[in-house]
């Protein structure tokens, strides 16, 4: 595609005027996940996620998936926050804040497959960073959840432009920013970047968005972002891509993100990676199982 | 496939270190299930993720009826301390694996196979001016892995293969297994997941029962052999493609490092070694290298290794 073209694309991402509005509880939640649990007010966080009706009930599918594992059905969010814990429905609420964002028409990547990818991402982040002993395990899952949000971008901007990358990737089975790159002169990255900015996102997270294919790249501490890569990398080998298979090999040790961490955490050094994957694919399964559930039943 | 009683004599599990290493486990000190999957982990190499927890707790009740034991805790003692442990974790391996024998049962891995590593092996050995392939399935049971990798060759020999030679060697320690190979003949649970074009490709009715056809028997060789007997293993060189599946699992360290060792000198560099769904090579050895292929794990050829021991 032309030069004229990606500057047609990066000036509507800039105009802002045809981007999604950020997520109404989003920063909110945010903000709530970066404190310690103990000096978070739980009725703040309750209301909050209560007060959106469509919002409580699909965290409240969530909380009842086998995702989260609520031993008994819990049927308010307060109920919720005594079952799982505050951090889990923090986190449960600020992935189902995404739920709304896509636009109705599909341009290749569908809302249940790109949802599916995110949550994945987030779930694996998670449990990566508190594998490997990084601080702060509440904002690897929100790095993880968010990291595409520049695909949202791409939707609303420049849909067929983005249905062409999308079909592109697919038809070569190579991974999508490569497509993007190729065809669009930018990638998800480079929306993400804008959009981040447009919702105000922490700048830490937007660091992530923007380098979670090139943490080689990122300016300041690059671990966070090099989690995100790691686990989307996982999720997309494992088969919770953007609803394709790439044809690729990885040897992850290989990966600059991994080294980069290798680096940073002894506990990669060495680290389990054949379990953490099978210990992943379990819960990949587990999100297939609870996207497929809420998007079935609405 | 492996085959539980293939192991047979050179069953040999060292328990005692994986017991300290799976009880220093903290965060599964107080469920025995999850204590009991640690363990199998870090004897056998396989493991339970969360969502087949269940699976085990079944094959583990299975074996708890059998021995009278009333408690998981008890039973994981019969798994550590009891003097029956070594055999007793060979029978909850025979339950884990049980009937794990059928035809195109790891789609995934097959897919990979097809996709990914033939062109990978077709690439390198053009490089080298050879049209030769040779595939091992290292511990075959009664043959429908290596027979689901011959009609998968099959399919390809029009194609990407025309015009190579591709060989597919298949060995298990057990006779009887290895008889049953050679009749090409499966019933119903074998041909489960056998879509029509295959079988009516490439096998014919024989009473309630299917044979394969003389094509796809012709391109599998079979043999008895002990994975820990090196005197049988000359044949076992030049080969591009090992797939040992479940058969690692009822070896001690030190035997699973020795056919490692036969596997690294056997693989081309070039070559692939996959193993069965959820095993892992982790601290056994340093030969070998993972790789992540989609939703699969195989291992690679490490570069500078020989004969590494592998530490954890």
């Amino acid at each position: 595609m032309s030069i004229a073209t990606t500057n047609h694309i990066v000036d509507r991402l800039e105009s802002t005027r045809d981007l999604p509005t950020v997520p109404v509880v989003l920063l909110p939640l945010l903000r709530y996940m970066e404190k310690p649990l103990d000096q978070v007010d739980v009725h703040k966080v309750v209301s909050l996620i209560s007060q959106d009706k469509s919002l409580a009930a699909r965290c409240l599918q969530v909380a009842n998936s086998p995702l989260f594992g609520s031993a008994r059905e819990v049927e308010t969010i307060q109920a919720s926050v005594v079952a799982l814990g505050l951090d889990r429905i923090q986190q449960i609420a600020v992935s189902c804040s995404l739920l709304r964002l896509m636009p109705a028409t599909s341009f290749g990547v569908e809302p249940a497959v790109f949802w599916a990818h995110s949550m994945g991402c987030a779930l694996v982040c998670h449990e990566f960073a508190g594998r490997i002993g990084y601080p702060d395990v509440a904002k690897a899952y929100a790095a993880g959840l968010l990291h595409d949000i520049g695909i949202v971008a791409l939707l609303w901007v420049a849909p067929h432009e983005f249905r062409h990358c999308f079909e592109e990737a697919n038809r070569r089975r190579i991974p999508l920013h490569e497509a993007e790159q190729q065809i669009l002169g930018i990638t998800h990255c480079d929306s993400g970047r804008i959009i981040a900015r447009n919702w105000h996102l922490p700048e830490e997270l937007t660091r992530s968005i923007v380098g979670h294919h090139s943490p080689g790249t990122v300016q300041g501490d690059p671990a966070l972002t090099s989690i995100v890569c790691v686990s989307d990398l996982l999720c997309r080998l494992g088969g919770l891509g953007y609803g394709y298979a790439e044809e690729k090999q990885t040897d992850f040790t290989e990966e600059p993100a991994f080294a980069i961490l290798a680096a940073r955490y002894p506990a990669l050094r060495p680290f389990d990676l054949a379990r953490f994957t099978f210990e992943m694919e379990s819960i990949l399964d587990e999100v297939r199982v609870t996207v497929a559930h809420i998007y079935g039943a609405h | 496939m492996g085959s539980p009683a293939g192991a047979g004599g050179a069953v040999m599990i060292g328990a005692a270190e994986a017991v300290q290493k799976a009880s220093s486990c903290q965060n599964t000190k107080s469920d025995p299930l999850k204590q009991i999957r640690d363990l199998i982990y870090h004897v056998a190499g396989i493991f339970q993720a969360d969502n087949k927890l269940q699976l085990l707790e079944d094959r583990c009740r299975r074996r708890m009826k059998a021995l009278g034991v009333p408690t998981l805790r008890e039973y994981y003692d019969c798994l550590t301390v009891n003097s029956i442990r070594q055999a007793e974790m060979v029978s909850l391996l025979n339950e884990i694996t049980i009937g794990e024998t059928y035809f195109f049962r790891n789609l995934p891995q097959l897919e990979v196979i097809r996709k990914i590593v033939l062109p990978s092996i077709i690439e390198a050995k053009t490089r080298v001016g050879q049209n030769r392939i040779r595939i091992w399935s290292a511990g075959c049971s009664t043959g429908e892995e290596p027979f689901t990798l011959a009609m998968i060759l099959l399919e390809e020999s029009a194609g990407r293969l025309k015009g190579w030679v591709t060989e597919i060697m298949a060995s298990d320690l057990n006779e009887r297994s290895i008889s049953h190979a050679r009749t090409g003949i499966y019933g119903e649970y074998s041909t489960r997941n056998l879509d029509a074009h295959f079988r009516d490709k490439y096998f014919r009715a024989l009473g309630d029962k299917l044979q394969l056809n003389q094509e796809v028997q012709a391109k599998v060789i079979f043999s008895r052999i002990n994975l820990l007997d090196d005197s049988r293993m000359l044949f076992a060189q030049g080969i591009d493609l090992i797939l040992c599946c479940n058969v690692l699992i009822y070896f001690d360290v030190a035997s699973k490092q020795r056919v490692l060792q036969r596997f690294y000198r056997a693989l081309l560099p070039h070559g692939y070694l996959f193993l069965g769904h959820s095993e892992s090579l982790y601290g056994i050895s340093q030969d070998f290298r993972l790789v992540h292929l989609p939703s699969a794990t195989a291992y690679v050829k490490s570069e500078n290794a020989g004969n590494g021991r592998g530490e954890p």
